[in-house]
């Protein structure tokens, strides 16, 4: 069977297939000609490139948000045909016939290794499967893999909400040995489109795309969330919304809410989530900062301006504030002292 | 006004209590700037909603004085240290001055009176050199903020632990200033007014 009667047996369009590996050509600021590059990739990656999926300290919503989307969609037939050998969630086998498989893609090496989910620093034995430490799993699966994809928040630095947790969970890349393999695609969930085009990036040029510090993709994590804000003119008028009710503070500046936006790298504004539905502040959210390796122990309380110090969550202008106040005092009584006690004199 | 002869001498004592012209033009700048960058920058950090003070003109001029302000620090470098009436000594070098370490230990330590008149200033003039270092780090943290696209930015903000906690150091060292400028103004009014109407008027110190 022929990639397009595979597509037409999902109902799928060859139109559609078409966009698709056009939007991954834009995506990554390619030329037009490379979309054909693309799909011939694809088409060979159907036959072949397996994927091993691991989930560690998760909530299987970055799986959800992948395999949710408007059904059967592009996302869920690449992935799908792309022979995902493991996954947890939506895999048929289980027991030691899945575990089977998984070991024999292992052996055979050279496939796309995505984990969702954090690794526990703490302590091994926070995440366990099958009765393994779930790092010995992912750190055997890593070994062999041609790419490690970290999927989602937790999977990246700074390991997500797992990482604000006593389990001091961490993404992949502070575990592998060859950090050049990882790509990490950070926002809680993932974003399919991003996921997508990233695997299929990989499959056409054998190798990852342009990363950042981070290992993020900068195409789609290189610019400011705030620099490309609807909401910027509201910002650079002082127009900041302080009352969720006030019906004329609706599209104000989010700032005073606990918008991260400032401080988030990602293309949100420019590409909207759930194929292009809306995106956080779109929908009137301030951004969470999910892309970032500070999410979610360094950002909490989300929902609150605040640039406190990491240790004891003291409020920085509250020091700041304790040490004028103390140096004007200070300044005052020991003026008051030496006028009273007279040791003004030369 | 100062002649070379003065200055010459000046030098020759090793003694900074007469303050040169750069000296003195350096001081207003950097007092204007940093009351205008700290205002703006408290500004920029704690926003409130305004008819008055608007966001994008209180960025506009945190920006501006940001140059003001780092050339103003840099040529003050280049002069502390290759200017005519250079000062580098007295601030890395405090204790080869008039001043003396071990009289200054003595005022601190055992609280014992200064008895010569402006012996025990060995850590007043160190403090200078943790400031000018602050000035330093405050520059960098401020154009890594100026710049988060810049990739040599981008790798000191990655050692520093990402651009929030970059943030958090910029706010702390803003805190950190004006207490500074408290006691620094507490002090010279009251210790020392001449030198302060010497620094800001060029009036002569008749102390």
């Amino acid at each position: 069977m022929g990639i397009l009667e595979e597509l037409a047996a999902k109902e799928i369009k060859r139109r559609d297939f078409v966009k698709l590996c056009t939007a991954v050509a834009a995506a990554f600021s390619l030329p037009a000609g490379f979309a054909q590059d693309i799909a011939l990739a694809t088409e060979k990656a159907m036959k072949k490139p397996p994927v091993v999926w691991l989930e560690g300290q998760d909530c299987a919503g970055c799986s959800e948000s992948l395999l949710s989307t408007i059904n059967p969609s592009i996302a869920e037939l690449v992935l799908d045909t792309l022979s995902i050998r493991y996954h947890e969630t939506i895999m048929a086998g289980s027991g030691s016939v899945a575990e089977r498989a998984l070991e024999d893609t292992i052996k055979e090496g050279g496939y796309v290794l995505v984990l969702e989910g954090s690794i526990p620093k703490a302590d091994d034995r926070f995440c366990m499967v099958g009765g393994r430490n779930f790092k010995d799993i992912f750190m055997e699966a890593a070994g062999k893999a041609a790419a490690i994809i970290g999927a989602g928040s937790c999977a990246t630095l700074g390991g997500g909400i797992p990482g604000a947790t006593p389990s001091q969970g961490r993404g992949a890349i502070e575990f592998v040995s060859d950090r050049s393999k990882v790509i990490n695609l950070p926002t809680c969930p993932v974003k399919p489109s991003r996921l997508v085009a990233t695997i299929m990036y990989f499959l056409t040029a054998g190798k990852a795309p342009a990363l950042d510090q981070y290992n993020r993709p900068t195409a789609f994590y290189g610019t400011l969330i705030h620099d490309n804000c609807p909401r910027r003119n509201h910002f650079e008028k002082s127009y900041f919304l302080t009352d969720w009710n006030d019906p004329k503070q609706k599209d104000y500046c989010l700032l005073l809410k606990g918008c991260k936006g400032p401080k988030t790298y990602a293309d949100c504004p420019q590409v909207w989530w759930n194929e292009g539905a809306n995106w956080c502040i779109g929908a009137g959210a301030p951004c969470a900062g999910c892309s970032q390796p500070e999410y979610y122990a360094g950002f909490t309380p989300l929902y609150a301006k605040q640039d406190t110090i990491d240790a004891g969550k003291i409020d920085i202008d509250t020091i700041g504030e304790v040490a004028v106040g103390v140096a004007a005092v200070g300044a005052v009584v020991h003026g008051a002292v030496r006028l009273v006690a007279g040791k003004d004199k030369k | 006004m100062a002649n070379a002869k003065v200055i010459a001498k000046v030098i020759a004592a090793g003694n900074s209590e007469y303050i040169v012209v750069p000296r003195r033009i350096y001081h207003w700048i950097n007092l204007i700037s940093i009351a205008v960058l700290a205002f703006t920058g408290w500004y920029i950090h704690a926003p409130f909603a305004t008819d008055v003070l608007k966001m994008g003109m209180m960025q506009s001029l945190h920006f501006i004085f940001v140059w003001v302000f780092t050339i103003n620090f840099g040529l003050r470098l280049w002069f502390a240290f290759f200017g005519k009436a250079g000062d580098w000594k007295v601030y890395l070098k405090p204790w080869e001055n008039n001043d003396s370490l071990a009289w200054t230990l003595r005022h601190y330590l055992l609280f014992q009176p200064c008895l010569e008149k402006r012996k025990c200033r060995v850590l007043q003039r160190a403090s200078y050199v943790v400031i000018a270092l602050f000035y330093i780090v405050q520059i960098v943290s401020g154009f890594q903020l100026y710049w988060p696209d810049n990739q040599t930015l981008s790798l000191i903000t990655v050692v520093s632990g990402g651009l929030a906690m970059v943030r958090k150091v910029h706010l702390l060292l803003m805190w950190f200033f004006v207490s500074f400028a408290i006691l620094h103004t507490y002090i010279a009014v009251t210790y020392e007014f001449g030198l302060v109407k010497h620094m800001f008027f060029g009036v002569p110190n008749e102390e």
